[in-house]
């Protein structure tokens, strides 16, 4: 409990961080401060709380307002967008409420994020292990070339992790039902990208027969999951949009 | 141009300014209206193109002119008190445990939110938008001191939100 002398003191360490002292108080209050960890702790935290209110950047809205202001000052309205800017209601908004905007290239941009992914299980199995093999999709057993002519084990295909595993089909079913809405490059880019993801996937799950108890190589997989869910959901976000 | 009646030019302008002020309204009134407001603000940018005479930058002067009418907006700011009333519970879970951290800027917007709106807009306007207390006082009405007061309560309140 703060007596009453000390809650004077913490009371004015909000103009002492911002400058506002006279020379002879600011003595007095930093004397305090050298002999008061609770009041040092509190200017801490209001000089982090401060530095971090410097940094919060702009927000964009989760849609488009041109459409409205565009109405009421008369200007013609605008054209059906072109699809090449996306904006994710669904997803976006959930996610941070920071207003999530993807366009075209950043979409491709992911692709290349999502490559290095991939490459980065590749190299870790090492180049043997790059093969283009396919992985059965209902679990049960696989067996997988290697460029070097060796054999992979079998593989117990589990899938996806249990709590992602429903969301990532319904979302899939969602997807192939929305495909013919969406225009085709955007369907291209979708593609693309959830292409190299399964590839990555793939790869893990072929790298994992062989080192089942690889941590490195588990926790990538469950990752590599969660970027499918996550994109997944975009994707979703996007059929939305457009519908 | 877009002083001219140029629409496409302030479309421009709109696209490059809407982040900004979309974010002070969201700080300052709540993500509830922030998209209606933000709305608003550009219609009376574009109303009142003939009164930037150009010796400010456009950012500036849009960024005063949002102020201005965001703090107008007595009422809806009131019913967003009433509301924020009501919801204190749902935002008490929202915020909860995890890990807290001063820094991290989703729990510095979720614990901005909390705050009563005078504290509120003391601190979006100081402590984010970079205002001096006397600017302050004369936007807002109040005396310097009371801004004073008011930024260190914000700050107090943020600091037991952050720290649970």
């Amino acid at each position: 409990m703060m007596n009453g002398s000390h809650a004077r003191w913490t009371d004015q360490l909000s103009d002492y961080l911002d400058g506002g002292f006279a020379e002879a108080d600011r003595d007095a209050l930093e004397a305090h401060l050298a002999e008061c960890g609770t009041c040092r702790d509190v200017l801490h935290d209001l000089r982090a709380l401060v530095e971090s209110a410097h940094r919060l950047g702009d927000v964009p809205p989760a849609r488009d307002l041109w459409p409205g202001i565009a109405a009421a000052i008369g200007a013609p309205a605008p054209a059906a967008r072109p699809r090449s800017v996306i904006e994710l209601p669904t997803a976006a908004r959930a996610r941070a409420r920071r207003g999530l905007f993807l366009t075209v290239p950043q979409l491709a941009a992911a692709s290349v994020v999502l490559a290095v992914i991939s490459a980065a299980a590749t190299v870790w199995v090492g180049p043997g292990v790059a093969t283009t093999s396919a992985v059965g999709e209902k679990g049960g057993t696989v067996a997988a070339t290697t460029d070097a002519g060796a054999v992979f084990p079998a593989v117990d295909l589990a899938g996806p992790p249990p709590e992602l595993a429903q969301e990532l089909r319904l979302l899939e079913q969602t997807l192939a039902a929305e495909r013919a809405r969406l225009e085709p490059n955007t369907v291209r880019i979708l593609e693309k990208n959830l292409g190299v993801i399964e590839r990555a996937i793939d790869e893990s799950r072929r790298a994992l027969a062989i080192e089942p108890g690889n941590v490195f190589l588990r926790e990538h997989l469950d990752r590599t999951y969660r970027e499918k869910l996550d994109y997944l959901r975009e994707a979703a976000g996007i059929a939305d949009w457009t519908g | 141009m877009a002083a001219d009646g140029d629409h496409a030019a302030f479309e421009r302008l709109y696209r490059g300014h809407v982040g900004r002020i979309h974010a002070l309204a969201r700080r300052m009134v709540g993500d509830d209206v922030a998209e209606d407001l933000t709305q608003e603000v550009f219609i009376r940018a574009w109303s009142k193109l003939g009164s930037f005479r150009g010796d400010a930058r456009f950012g500036t002067w849009l960024h005063r002119l949002a102020v201005n009418l965001l703090l107008t907006r007595r009422e809806t700011l009131r019913k967003r008190e009433a509301k924020a009333v009501t919801a204190d519970g749902v935002l008490d879970r929202l915020v909860a445990p995890r890990q807290r951290s001063p820094g991290a800027a989703v729990d510095l917007e979720a614990a901005l939110a909390r705050l009563p709106d005078g504290a509120r807009r003391i601190f979006v306007l100081y402590d984010v938008e970079g205002y001096g207390h006397e600017e302050i006082a004369g936007l807002v009405g109040i005396s310097v001191g009371t801004s004073k007061s008011q930024l260190h309560r914000a700050r107090m309140l943020m600091r037991g939100h952050l720290n649970g």
